[in-house]
Parts: C-alpha cells; sequence; structure tokens
C-alpha cells in the first residue's frame, strides 16, 4: 500500500511524512529515494538527522520521490504503509530542467498511487509565494479525486489565521474531505492516520 | 471542450501519458496543463468509464431498463407510464447532481393512486418497488399491502402501535395503503384518523426510507385528501388510472390467456371485441375492469373444460388451447 503525499513546494511535505512516520511508530527512518537516474539509494538515519537532512525552509529541497515503510498495527497482522514524499510541483513552467525533471516524476506516480494525501499550505491562500495554493492544486484536486482515496490536509494550521482559511478551503474542495494537520505540531495525525486505515485493506 | 493551446507552434496535444511527462520535462508544458492532460489521459479515468465504473453502471440501466419493460408491457395506462418515466428521470438527475455536489431537491415521492379497482394500480406499485430498488432509492424494494383494518386498532393506543409496526415492515420499501380513504370515513371519534396521523408522523421520521402509496377510487379518494389539509402537500404525485377501453381490456384478455396457455377461436376473439365495444361506457362503476376480464376468463376456461370432458381422450392438442365463443358467452 502505497500514499502519496503531493502539493506544492515548501507546503510541508518532508516534515509531515517524517512527523507522521514517526507518530505512527518509526523510530529510525530507512530511505528509499529513487534518484532522477534510476538507481535507489537507502539511507539510515534517526529522526532527527532526517529532519535535519530533508527539511528546509527552502522550496524544492526534497529533489526526488522518498519512500518511508511504516507498520501500522492494526488489528491482529501489522500492515505495511509506504507513504512517499515527493517533490512539490510549482507553478507554471520551471525555468531548471533539472526540477522540472524531478516534478515529473512526482506526476508519473500520480498515476500510480494507492492513497494521495494532498498537502496544502492553509497560511499563504491568496499569497503570491511559492507555496501558496493555485491552479496546480485545482488540477492535483479534480486528478486524484478520481483516482481513488483522495484527502486534502490543510497543512500549518498552527499559524495564526487559519480558521477561516480552512473554511475557505472546505468550501473551494466542496466534496473532498480537508483535514486541519500542523506537519509541525502535529495536529489533526490522528484523522490521517484513520483516514488511511480505513482504505488499506 | 477545446483544450487551450499552451505552445504556440504545437497545436496537437500529447497522445500518451509518457508523452505528457516528456513534453512537461522539456518545458513545453506549465504544471497545471499537464496534470490536465494527465487526467485526460489517464486510463483509469477515460477507460475506467466503461471498464471498471461503467458495468456496474450498465447493469444498473439495464435493470432500471427491464423494470420499465415490464411497465411498458402493461396495456393502456399512458399517462402513468409517462409519470413513471418522469420520476426515472427526475430520481437519476437529482442523483447525479448530488453526486456532482449540487443541490438537489429531497426525494419525496410518496404517491396517490386514484382509479376504480382493477385498473392496475397494485401492479404499478409492485413495479415501483422494483423500480425504485434498481434505482437505489429504497433499499429492498418489497410491497406491504395494507388496509384500513391492517392500520387500525380496536382500543386506544392500540392504532399507534399498530400503524407503527406496520411501516416498520414496510421500512425499506413500499407501503400500499389500499382503500385509503376508508381511514377518515368513520368520522371524528374514529380512530382511523389516528392512523393517518401516525402515517403522517413516520412520513417524516423515516423520511426516504420508504415509499408510501394511498390509492382508491377517485372520488373518495379526492374527497380524503380534502379532509386533512396535510394530507396533500405530503404527496406531490397523483396518478390516476383511468378505465379500460373496450380495445384495451380485448388486449388485456388476450395477455391473460397467453399466460394460461389458451387462445380465443377467430370467432370468438372477433365476438368477444364487439361485445367489448358495445357495451363500452355502460359498465357500472365499479365492475372491476381488468380483473372482470379474469373473471369472464376464468369462466370461459371452466366451461371449456365441461365442454371437453365427454371427449377428453379424443381432444387435440389445439382443442385443449381453444375457447369457442360459446365458452365466453355463458359468463357475459
Amino acid at each position: 500500500m502505497e500514499a502519496l503525499v503531493v502539493g506544492k513546494p515548501n507546503v510541508g511535505k518532508s516534515l509531515f511524512v517524517l512527523n507522521f512516520a514517526s507518530y505512527l511508530g518509526l523510530r529510525e527512518i530507512r530511505l528509499e529515494a529513487v534518484g532522477s537516474d534510476g538507481r535507489v539509494l537507502v539511507r539510515r538515519l534517526s529522526l532527527e538527522d532526517a529532519k535535519r537532512k530533508l527539511v528546509s525552509h527552502n522550496a524544492h529541497k526534497t529533489m526526488a520521490a522518498q519512500g518511508i515503510d511504516v507498520e501500522i498495527a492494526a488489528g491482529r497482522t501489522p500492515r505495511r504503509l509506504t507513504i512517499v514524499d515527493t517533490v512539490g510541483i510549482s507553478e507554471g513552467i520551471h525555468h531548471m530542467a533539472e526540477i522540472r525533471q524531478a516534478m515529473a516524476s512526482t506526476l508519473a506516480r500520480l498515476g500510480t498511487a494507492d492513497i494521495v494525501l494532498h498537502l496544502i499550505d492553509s497560511s499563504r491562500i491568496g499569497h503570491k509565494t511559492i507555496e501558496a495554493p493555485g491552479a496546480v492544486d485545482e488540477e492535483i484536486a479534480s486528478y486524484a479525486r478520481q483516482l481513488g482515496p483522495y484527502i486534502i490536509l490543510a497543512n500549518k494550521i498552527d499559524k495564526p489565521g487559519s480558521a477561516d482559511a480552512l473554511s475557505q478551503l472546505r468550501e473551494h474542495y466542496r466534496g473532498t474531505p480537508v483535514i486541519p494537520v500542523s506537519a509541525l505540531t502535529r495536529r489533526g495525525f490522528r484523522e490521517v492516520k484513520s483516514f488511511v486505515l480505513r482504505h488499506m485493506s | 471542450m477545446p483544450e487551450p493551446d499552451y505552445q504556440p507552434g504545437y497545436s496537437q496535444d500529447p497522445m500518451t501519458s509518457r508523452e505528457v511527462l516528456a513534453w512537461f520535462e522539456a518545458g513545453r508544458l506549465p504544471s497545471d496543463g499537464a496534470l490536465k492532460h494527465l487526467q485526460k489521459l489517464d486510463s483509469r479515468i477515460t477507460d475506467g468509464r466503461s471498464s471498471i465504473r461503467a458495468p456496474s453502471q450498465e447493469s444498473r440501466r439495464k435493470r432500471i431498463d427491464s423494470v420499465l419493460h415490464e411497465l411498458d408491457g402493461l396495456v393502456g395506462l399512458h399517462d402513468v407510464k409517462n409519470m413513471v418515466h418522469e420520476i426515472r428521470a427526475y430520481v437519476d438527475v437529482q442523483q447525479r447532481r448530488l453526486e456532482l455536489g449540487l443541490a438537489s431537491e429531497p426525494q419525496t415521492l410518496h404517491m396517490v393512486f386514484s382509479g376504480a379497482p382493477g385498473t392496475g394500480k397494485t401492479t404499478v406499485a409492485r413495479i415501483l418497488g422494483r423500480l425504485f430498488q434498481t434505482m437505489d432509492v429504497l433499499p429492498k424494494g418489497h410491497m406491504l399491502e395494507v388496509e384500513r383494518a391492517d392500520l387500525v386498532g380496536e382500543y386506544i393506543g392500540h392504532t399507534a402501535q399498530k400503524t407503527r409496526d406496520a411501516v416498520k415492515r414496510a421500512l425499506g420499501g413500499v407501503m400500499f395503503v389500499d382503500e385509503a380513504y376508508a381511514l377518515a370515513r368513520g368520522g371524528e371519534k374514529d380512530f382511523g384518523k389516528e392512523a393517518i396521523d401516525t402515517l403522517v408522523k413516520a412520513m417524516e421520521d423515516h423520511r426516504g426510507e420508504f415509499l408510501l402509496i394511498l390509492a382508491g377510487y377517485s372520488d373518495e379518494m379526492a374527497w380524503f385528501l380534502a379532509t386533512n389539509p396535510g394530507l396533500l402537500s405530503r404527496f406531490p404525485l397523483h396518478l390516476h388510472f383511468p378505465d379500460y377501453g373496450a380495445s384495451e381490456l380485448a388486449a388485456i384478455a388476450r395477455i391473460m390467456l397467453a399466460e394460461r396457455q389458451y387462445q380465443l377461436s377467430a370467432d370468438a376473439d372477433r365476438q368477444l371485441t364487439e361485445y367489448l365495444v358495445r357495451s363500452e361506457g355502460h359498465w357500472h362503476v365499479n365492475s372491476g375492469n381488468a380483473r372482470l376480464v379474469r373473471n369472464l376468463i376464468e369462466g370461459a376456461i371452466r366451461r371449456q373444460s365441461v365442454r371437453l370432458i365427454r371427449r377428453l381422450d379424443m381432444a387435440t392438442r389445439e382443442e385443449l388451447m381453444t375457447l369457442t365463443w360459446a365458452d365466453v358467452e355463458g359468463g357475459l
């Protein structure tokens, strides 16, 4: 079972993946990264190391899809989930070929994911920054909701003014569940876990 | 809908998902455009409509059509058939609107059937139950046929209990109250009024969980609906079942005979049609319409048996199947 975490650059995908994995009981991150050249790299990192290495304030820190395997204890048999962190998709045509290539790998994975978790930066609605919600989010939503289990995670809900943003997002993406989360403070992780569990069979 | 052309000089759209990604990597498509194309080319969505989602959709359509086909097979009843087709279209559209997140009218489809006995009210109600079941409006689609005696109790407090029990049995299907006007006939102190109130309350409590059909003679039903001001507004659909004409009754006779593997001799068929035409308009109001035809046919079948019993060993297959005018006439 593969849960794909997608969204625009710098909305907090990597931090969400790491913190969510640790919330699900993971102590050590075993990173499997498929580079753009097709080689699979395996790295073992402690959670803190992983955060330091993978999360940054700058956009496009993640340059390749990275999967983290987690076992969720639910019922008698633990179930295996791969949470896949992806390259953020920016608006328009990116000027760097390398990043375009990396983003293409995300787009390709979108079609094969079992569950799509779509992160939106709820603190940047109406802004012009790279992580602000925009046309790309619309297209991801309209595509992914037809593919299978799909939810929108309104991230950065810990920032001020987020209640407004949340109702705006709910209004805009009516028909799709929108869960307020904070990758930083781990708010809403319980709901995300129950959503994922519900769609794992 | 024509897709906007993202890059002058490339008038064609990418043909495969792989091509989309290649174009995207080459900087020929913006992110949202690429996603749009991927969505359009995704076989799980485009083909999926015909291969994964569609079979259930298609078989659902087929099942609905087969139920409607059965309805259309009934003789006459043009207005009723049109109304049922309208209801079907309405329910389908409302469901589709709901899927797309549009405001959809709540489906209150409770009905009043008015018409003389033997005009097909029960038959149509039964078909409606099955229709709504295949359309996922009602989970079970069975039909519970009740009359005054099934709803009205014998002592104070008994009626509400009895009516609620009946509703409980009808949940998920159709509750067909035959001769519904009888509920209001007893006057002010009658328990029938309590039964009506309980039914009205159940319609609110179990909104959308069952379909209530009140049936009865036209005049009495009009009077009945007038007695209780809340009733008329709660039954948005009124279906009138007209009396059958002569040719329709003849057609019904032929269908009933074919079901029983009998046939009319050419002479009997002509005479019967003539007789029905002659007496059209002279029937007693409640003479029974289709039921009258059934009684006529069953009588004719019995008389044919009497006619044949004396020389049963010599009777041919043809003779065993054929009713003569003499057989039919005896019942008129």
